[in-house]
């Protein structure tokens, strides 16, 4: 009896607030708007994870690391030094967030959270390969150094996108004997010493006015070359600075002017 | 009335019938109040706890998938409200390696053995669950007193379906050390 009374008593409580209105449900539009607002914050997430993937992959060729372990341990530990580990961090914390997120969705609470971390991190390393394939980090580092993009300033501008200490990308400008000089994107002329150790280019023989770029320590405007590679064919898309400095080639028709 | 499913009733209330929501709560009452009493010793936290339920259930109630099961919904807002119960008195750890990694276990498909089970755990759960840890605790009352499936577990806790089974396992190991602890065997 006293059971029932009780069964009664919380059943008969509730009914009454909804029916004197103190309890109200809410409206199927709120639901309907956190949904889209939450599927709007992941897919924030995803791009902004995604992007800064594509950016540290541009970045690493921008300031040359990139090239750095083709010339073996002490390019490897160069690039390990210098990568913006800040940057993979930051990744984690969004990878973490996102699987935070989606943990509300039952395919993903369902399974173990190693497989959709790892899910979640190929998913947005392969839209981040596939966005450092574009011309989006070139274009937005290319309006920054015009002076077309201030507010991307703080992200391509200043010393981020230069080479760190040991590194030194250039246009070479005068080959001799001993070496070759090279002009930086300021317009100073650097020697480069060559010895027989130096890693030098593979392929087709370096001219010129070649884009390069070279691992070795700097003294009085000299450089000892460790490694030498050449990043010609990366100029137009990640050394865009470089391209005031390059000789006009005279196509054929110009001649005739 | 009676012959109508859990979500027949929930789309009537969705659509303005608000008298129907009294009888979700004569269905489930007394299966939420058993569930939270299991994990409140204070009779009077029971009551208010198993009221805020029932409230949240209603005024989220348009949030509800008919196409999804009632009964899992509304054990998933009892177990929220019961893990914010316990963490303000702190008996609650939200970090598992079980959720982690993935497990293989084998999910019980002979009945016999299920039941042989069943009856078995039933008995030493009454005695020695106040004693066991609440991530243990949660899914053998679930499974073994409330007797909801694998996969019903696993949407109201919100966990892989292989750590309910490790959970599940491990919980029976604590409860039988429980037991021989306290009666000797």
């Amino acid at each position: 009896m006293a059971n029932n009374f009780l069964k009664n008593n919380i059943k008969e409580q509730i009914l009454e607030r909804i029916k004197a209105k103190k309890v109200q449900m809410k409206p199927k539009l709120l639901f309907v708007l956190k949904a889209a607002f939450f599927a709007l914050t992941i897919v924030l997430f995803s791009a902004l994870a995604a992007f800064v993937i594509s950016f540290v992959m541009f970045k690493a060729r921008a300031t040359g690391i990139w090239y750095a372990p083709g010339f073996g341990l002490r390019g490897i530990r160069l690039f390990l030094v210098n990568f913006p580990w800040y940057l993979l961090i930051f990744i984690l914390i969004v990878v973490a967030t996102l699987e935070l997120l989606a943990k509300k969705f039952s395919w993903v609470y369902k399974r173990p959270l190693v497989y959709s971390i790892v899910g979640i991190l190929l998913f947005v390393s392969l839209i981040g390969f596939a966005v450092s394939q574009t011309a989006m980090h070139p274009q937005l580092f290319k309006g920054v150094i015009e002076g077309r993009m201030p507010i991307m300033g703080p992200f391509y501008g200043g010393r981020i996108m230069q080479a760190p200490l040991g590194l030194h990308i250039g246009a070479i400008s005068v080959i001799n004997e001993e070496g070759f000089s090279i002009e930086d994107e300021k317009g100073k002329v650097f020697n480069v010493i060559i010895s027989p150790q130096t890693f030098l280019p593979k392929g087709r023989e370096t001219q010129e006015g070649d884009l390069i770029m070279i691992m070795g320590e700097e003294k009085d405007s000299i450089i000892s070359a460790f490694g030498i590679r050449r990043i010609e064919e990366d100029r137009d898309s990640f050394f865009p600075q470089f391209n005031k400095h390059r000789t006009p080639i005279k196509l054929p028709g110009n001649t005739m002017k | 009335m009676l012959e109508k499913s859990d979500e027949e009733i929930v789309c009537l209330v969705q659509s303005g019938k608000t008298d129907f929501f009294g009888v979700l709560i004569e269905r489930y009452e007394e299966k939420i109040k058993r569930y939270a009493r299991k994990f409140l010793s204070n009779k009077e936290d029971t009551d208010d706890i198993i009221q805020t339920i029932f409230i949240k259930a209603y005024v989220n109630i348009q949030s509800f998938d008919i196409k999804r099961k009632f009964s899992s919904w509304l054990y998933r807002i009892a177990h929220n409200e019961l893990v914010n119960h316990l963490k303000k008195r702190k008996f609650f750890s939200s970090f598992d390696f079980d959720v982690f990694f993935p497990h293989s276990v084998r999910l019980h498909d002979n009945e016999t053995e299920k039941e042989v089970n069943r009856q078995e755990i039933q008995k030493t759960i009454d005695k020695c669950l106040g004693e066991l840890d609440i991530r243990y605790r949660e899914p053998i009352i679930l499974y073994y007193l409330e007797e909801l499936s694998y996969k019903e577990i696993a949407d109201i806790l919100h966990l892989p379906i292989s750590t309910i089974g490790v959970r599940l396992s491990r919980g029976k190991e604590k409860l039988k050390s429980i037991y021989n602890k306290i009666y000797g065997q």
